[in-house]
């Protein structure tokens, strides 16, 4: 974790609004992904993002550990993600649309109707094996790292990662008669 | 996919497999067209989903809506700061008044003693005035009782007029 970081988190700590809005600009993006990634809605997403940075920002005074601030919060937005999906009604599932409408004001058709199909593969997958995933692959977090952002062993991470990607494989091979 | 390395594929593709794990897992992709198979499926759909949720931007409104949320959750003054600030002057003009009293007390004092002999003189030369003169005596006490059932009266109606208005508005 680099000075500054550091810094800003100290401050934060201590109440220094200022201090949290940088830490806001620099983490907001990693944050609403996730949200986005785990909810598939980019008003829920929103919602949750503003409320684990809420939330961060009355817990900060009992984090103990600074260089762990990074994990931290991304095991408060997971936690917030995972409530959410548990209240949340099956049929209420809405499609993928953030990424979709990005790219298609670029009329990139083809790279559209990909993510397209992964977004909703994702989608078709349990909270357990999505969140799995968009910590590793979105995210970039070791299985250690993950391991500790969820408070589950090693192994259980390593089984999830695979398990999931093995379904998203079964999907998109069934959406699209094969990867291209 | 039996004697196949499916297990520590994503594992591999991750680089979180020991070293021996790794070699091993080597030299089977080396020799297995199903297990390679695999992991460049694996590999696209990484890459695939990387792409796809790099794409997604937060909403511009989301700093605002935070940093918002959080002044207006922040209390102006704590409640115990303000409690230390009203006690300031509440001490202040207690020591004051503590002070005033030490220097003029024993004026005050000398004072209260005169106004006390004051007092009792004229209750003494009053009782003796009402004493001689009984008609007087008993005129001023038909008056006082007069004065007092008036009053009553007066307070009775006063004290009952609100009453009938708030009846007549509702």
């Amino acid at each position: 974790m680099d000075e500054e970081l550091h810094e800003w988190i100290g401050k934060a700590k201590n109440g220094d609004t200022d201090a949290f809005a940088l830490l806001l600009r620099r983490y907001q993006g990693t944050v609403y992904r996730h949200a986005y990634g785990m909810l598939a809605d980019r008003m829920e997403a929103e919602d949750v993002a503003q409320e684990a940075f809420i939330k961060a920002f009355n817990g900060l005074p009992k984090l103990e550990e600074t260089f762990a601030f990074t994990s931290w919060l991304t095991r408060i937005v997971a936690n917030l993600c995972y409530d959410r999906l548990q209240k949340r009604n099956r049929s209420d599932r809405v499609l993928p649309d953030a990424a979709v409408q990005s790219l298609a004001a670029d009329g990139e058709m083809d790279r559209v109707q990909l993510h397209l199909s992964i977004e909703e593969a994702m989608n078709r997958l349990s909270p357990e094996h999505r969140q799995a995933v968009i910590l590793r692959d979105v995210e970039g977090y070791t299985y250690e790292e993950i391991a500790e952002i969820l408070d589950l062993a090693l192994g259980t991470v390593k089984s999830r990662i695979h398990t999931a990607r093995m379904l998203l494989r079964k999907e998109m091979n069934r959406g699209n008669g094969g990867l291209p | 996919m039996n004697g196949h390395i499916e297990e520590i594929v994503s594992a591999y593709l991750d680089d979180e497999l020991s070293e021996e794990e790794r070699r091993q897992a080597e030299g089977h992709l080396k020799n297995c067209p199903a297990c390679r198979k695999l992991l460049n499926e694996l590999v696209e759909i990484q890459g695939g989903i990387r792409d796809a949720y790099q794409h997604v931007a937060e909403p511009e409104s989301l700093e605002e809506r935070v940093l918002s949320a959080l002044k207006a959750n922040r209390p102006s003054v704590p409640a115990r700061s303000a409690q230390a600030w009203l006690a300031v002057p509440v001490l202040v003009a207690f020591v004051a008044a503590l002070a005033l009293f030490a220097a003029i007390g024993s004026y005050l004092s000398k004072f209260g003693s005169v106004l006390l002999s004051v007092v009792r003189i004229f209750l003494y030369a009053a009782g003796s005035v009402l004493g001689s003169q009984p008609a007087f005596t008993a005129g001023l006490i038909a008056a006082s009782l007069i004065l007092m059932i008036g009053s009553g009266l007066t307070l009775k109606r006063l004290i009952g007029s609100p009453s009938r208005l708030g009846r007549e508005t509702s």
